[in-house]
């Protein structure tokens, strides 16, 4: 492109200067450029639903949508360790891997039951402890930092007296 | 490190591109002659007393450039080409005039202007197609002055919500997103300046617009075949918000204005103020606001987690000579607003989003001497940063958008070919690289498009024309090639197709009979196209459609206008079908992923939306008036469902007193009936009647033209809740609330 001045007619000359502090502050603003979001997709589990196994015996399943299986807990008791294993979108069992992943719950209502989740016991399992008779749900997650790539389907939690699990001892150490 | 090399190549062919840009600049601005300068110059008075009018907007028309009279009433318009023009002035509480021209090529042309000052104001807001020039080329409809002060809400939706046809979606009151004839999101661009905003509100109702009302010169509302030109899926139309950011006026002292706000119902204000200062050959433009407003309460209680905190700023500059203008600017846009929670939507405590919009701006706004045949080549790079984050009640962060959005046009309209006027034509493009991070599987995405438009009137005694074809293409090309259970193969997608539109309109006596014909094209949004994961904001996880198709429509419209001294009424009935029309079609399922969320998945089925719509503007007698509007519209999928998320019958009535020169009052009611034909998964909405009152008053004092809005809005505290607010189960809308507006020009 033949680009065409003349001097003359440019008011004192201001054009050019001005057109080139223009375009530099373009430039300059070029720290715009980047996108602000970094990407980590690859980091992310995809899990499509969960099985709660009791010394490998299923006790409940979250898959394609419906909910089988309830956890079931005397008062003042507590499970043995549930394991938990996620579903990828084949159906493939698997637990997530790097620090980034971790466990997290909530439970519907917690002056029935809550989790005990010993540091020994492996990041992808816990026990459920029942403290007053009745049914409630919990939620399974996987939390990647700090936000959830996945949350099951209510799981029922049933606690009665007299139920299952082993008594559960006040001063063991658990996070909860 | 590909990925690294391909960035870092597009990064240098887009700096190409604009070191392009900038020398077309250099060589189309210079000029032919050097003659003296030639303009305008004069002084307005009061056509009885003979006092000066100050503060007035003086404007020719066919330049689209215009100029501030000082507090002594005196203009200067220069440069200006010699040639005959129309020149148009506007001053609150005188009479619009115009008046031809002439610009002489020896030197100034001095001008007298004796303007009347009017008992009733004419309604400043409603301003017929080819009246009033900008960035558009013929708004159909225009919000400024006195209306827009009056109006003026939180977010542009607010502010524009009872125009005719329009509606508000909603999520509560900050991410709120202009709705008309039913035709939301990306059909009904919204524009900042007549450019793209870089914004994602047109992808989700949580998402705002992320333009400030307090800045706002004037909102444009375009329809029609000349929609077209800004793009091929504006079937809804476009709304331009204007806020001059790049000087096309050259000043020869400080003018400007400045303006706070503040209300009860939100215990929220906001402050902002524009100033335009001459430096030497340039104009340099800053603007600026803050906006705080804490929860909104309704007669039902607090709506949590609404509050809400704007700033925003630019700095602008022009250089304006004979030939036309050049000029940049830079903006910032920062918002902090809350999503309320829904208990029943898988997010009980809501969500905080943070957005940040960083905006530069290339214009050139040419004249060239040397192409007679050439009225005016407008050439335009915009850049856009764009970053949101949704964090969620416990502090992490759930989502993250970022967005660059790159965009370069060139616009040249042509004297009168024969009988064809206001012959507009021009090439477009996109550069559009999308990321997402956070609880999210959609791909990162760029996206390239470019289209080629042109435009024309044609004026035939009492019959005229006007046409517009458009071709529009876009490339989505996701980062890699994969296969996704639930969206389909994920691969490169590329869509092209044509819009256009013909109107025709009759003049019988006081009579205006048209009808118009309008094909859209839409492509695919990355959203409806690639979208995997949860958006909590929206209480959903939306999957997309990697087989979607681009979306097509034909409009047709009728209309009746009649106008005459007494006032103005027009009608209209509407008819838009759509092939492949694409939305989040609830599924009522909850997503495998996050049990917590309903499955939105993007569908295109062939649907149909019809209604009609009235305005009315009466002058009752020399101190009184009533205005109003009524519209209606209806959606259905071809299935036969109703489509989500349409607004019932709705209108408003209002009745205007001049109680003197400078203080007018109004009340008004805004009624909506029951929508009792809601989309899938939607529930009905009651009907209600809203009462509102407001008055405006202005006065000189302290070397400043001073204005006041006072309004009440929901006077009697009515509870009632919108449609197409989606947190209406919640909350109803907001009650009682006291607005007051001062803004004084300088």
């Amino acid at each position: 492109m033949t680009v065409i001045i003349n001097p003359r007619t440019i008011h004192r000359g201001a054009l050019i200067p001005f057109l080139l502090a223009l375009f530099a502050a373009f430039l300059f603003a070029g720290c715009d450029n980047d996108n602000p979001v970094d990407d980590d997709h690859d980091e992310h589990s995809e899990a499509f639903g969960l099985v709660i196994l009791n010394s490998g015996e299923e006790v409940a399943r979250d898959e394609g949508g419906s909910v089988t299986g309830a956890i079931e807990v005397g008062v003042e008791r507590e499970t043995a360790l549930l394991s938990i294993r996620f579903l990828a979108e084949d159906g493939d069992q698997f637990v997530p891997e790097g620090e980034h992943n971790s466990l997290a719950w909530e439970i519907e209502d917690e002056t029935i039951t809550e989790v005990e989740h010993h540091e020994e016991d492996g990041a992808w399992a816990f026990h459920i402890v029942g403290h007053g008779e009745g049914t409630t749900t919990i939620r399974v997650k996987i939390l990647h930092d700090d936000h959830a790539d996945f949350v099951s389907r209510p799981i029922e939690i049933r606690v009665t007296v007299g139920g299952p699990g082993e008594e559960h001892d006040e001063d063991d150490d658990h996070e909860g | 490190m590909t990925r690294m090399m391909t960035t870092r190549a597009d990064r240098l062919v887009w700096s190409r591109a604009t070191g392009v840009v900038m020398a077309a600049f250099l060589a189309i601005a210079a000029p032919g002659s050097t003659r003296a300068e030639t303009g305008l110059e004069g002084q307005l008075v009061d056509a009885v007393t003979g006092e000066p009018v100050g503060w007035a907007i003086v404007l020719i028309t066919e330049l689209d450039r215009h100029a501030h009279a000082d507090v002594d009433g005196c203009f200067l318009l220069a440069p200006v080409p010699p040639g005959n023009y129309t020149l148009r002035v506007v001053r609150i509480g005188y009479h619009q005039t115009e008046q031809s021209v002439v610009v002489g090529d020896d030197g100034m042309s001095t001008l007298h202007v004796p303007l009347k000052s009017k008992p009733v104001r004419a309604h400043e807001t409603l301003v017929e197609a080819h009246e009033h020039r900008s960035a558009l080329e013929a708004p159909a409809q225009v919000m400024e002055g006195g209306r827009l002060r009056q109006s003026l809400g939180r977010t542009i939706a607010e502010t524009i919500a009872l125009e005719p046809g329009l509606s508000q979606r909603s999520m509560g009151p900050a991410p709120a997103r202009p709705v008309l004839r039913g035709l939301g999101g990306d059909r009904l661009l919204v524009l900042e300046d007549g450019g793209r905003t870089g914004d994602l509100s047109a992808t989700s109702s949580d998402h705002a617009v992320a333009i400030e009302p307090l800045t706002t010169e004037r909102v444009e509302i375009v329809r029609g075949p000349e929609a077209i030109l800004f793009g091929g899926n504006t079937l809804g139309g476009v709304i331009d918000v204007v806020r001059g950011a790049v000087p096309t006026e050259r000043v020869d002292d400080v003018v400007g204005s400045f303006a706070w706000q503040a209300e009860t119902v939100n215990m929220g204000g906001g402050g902002g103020m524009d100033v335009s200062l001459p430096a030497g050959p340039l104009t340099i433009r800053l603007d600026g606001s803050l906006r705080r407003s804490d929860d909104t309460g309704t007669p039902a209680g607090t709506l949590v987690n609404t509050d809400l905190m704007t700033d925003n700023g630019a700095v602008g500059t022009g250089f304006v000579r004979s030939w036309g203008s050049v000029g940049g600017a830079y903006s910032l846009y920062d918002s902090d607003y809350g999503i309320p929670p829904d208990p029943e939507g898988g997010h009980p405590s809501g969500v905080d989003i943070r957005l940040d919009r960083r905006h530069q701006e290339l214009r050139a706004d040419l004249h060239p001497a040397r192409w007679p045949w050439l009225q005016s080549l407008d050439l335009t790079y915009t850049h856009n940063r764009f970053f949101q984050e949704e964090i969620e009640a416990s502090g992490a962060i759930g989502l993250e958008f970022g967005v660059l959005t790159t965009n370069a046009e060139a616009r040249a309209r042509l004297v009168p070919v024969g009988p064809l006027q206001n012959v507009t034509g021009g090439v477009w493009t996109e550069r559009r690289d999308y990321k997402t991070s956070g609880l999210s599987f959609t791909p990162d995405t760029r996206e390239t498009a470019a289209a080629a438009f042109v435009y024309g009137e044609w004026p035939a005694g009492p019959w005229a024309y006007n046409a517009s074809l458009r071709w529009d293409g876009r490339r989505l090309k996701p980062e890699e090639e994969r296969f996704s259970e639930q969206v389909g193969l994920i691969r490169e997608r590329t869509f092209q197709g044509l819009s256009g539109g013909l109107a025709v309109e009759r003049q019988l006596g006081a009579w205006h009979l048209g009808a118009t014909a309008m094909r859209s094209f839409r492509a695919p949004q990355v959203e409806e196209t690639f979208s995997r994961g949860p958006h909590l904001a929206a209480y959903s996880f939306e999957v997309g459609n990697a087989e979607i198709e681009s979306e097509q429509g034909l409009g047709l419209e009728l209309t009746a206008r009649w106008h005459s001294r007494a006032g103005r009424v027009a009608f209209a009935v509407f008819r838009n079908a759509f092939d492949g029309y694409i939305y989040p079609r609830n599924t009522g399922e909850i997503s495998l992923q996050r049990g917590d969320l309903f499955l939105y998945r993007f569908v295109g089925e062939d649907a149909l939306m019809w209604g009609a719509e009235g305005t009315w503007e009466l002058h009752l007698s020399s101190a009184l008036a009533t205005d109003g509007s009524v519209s209606f519209v209806r959606g259905r999928i071809d299935d036969g469902e109703d489509l989500p998320a349409m607004p019932p019958l709705q209108g408003k009535a209002g009745l205007r007193w001049q109680a003197r020169p400078n203080l007018e009052g109004r009340i008004a009611s805004c009624f909506a009936t029951e929508q009792g034909r809601p989309g899938p998964f939607e529930n009905p909405t009651d009907g209600y009647v809203v009462l509102d009152l407001s008055a405006s008053w202005h006065r000189t004092g302290f070397g400043l033209l001073h204005t006041l809005s006072v309004s009440v809005d929901n006077v009697l505290d009515t509870t009632y809740r919108r449609h197409l607010n989606r947190v209406r189960q919640i909350m109803p809308e907001p009650g009682r609330n006291l607005r007051i507006l001062h803004k004084a020009f300088f």
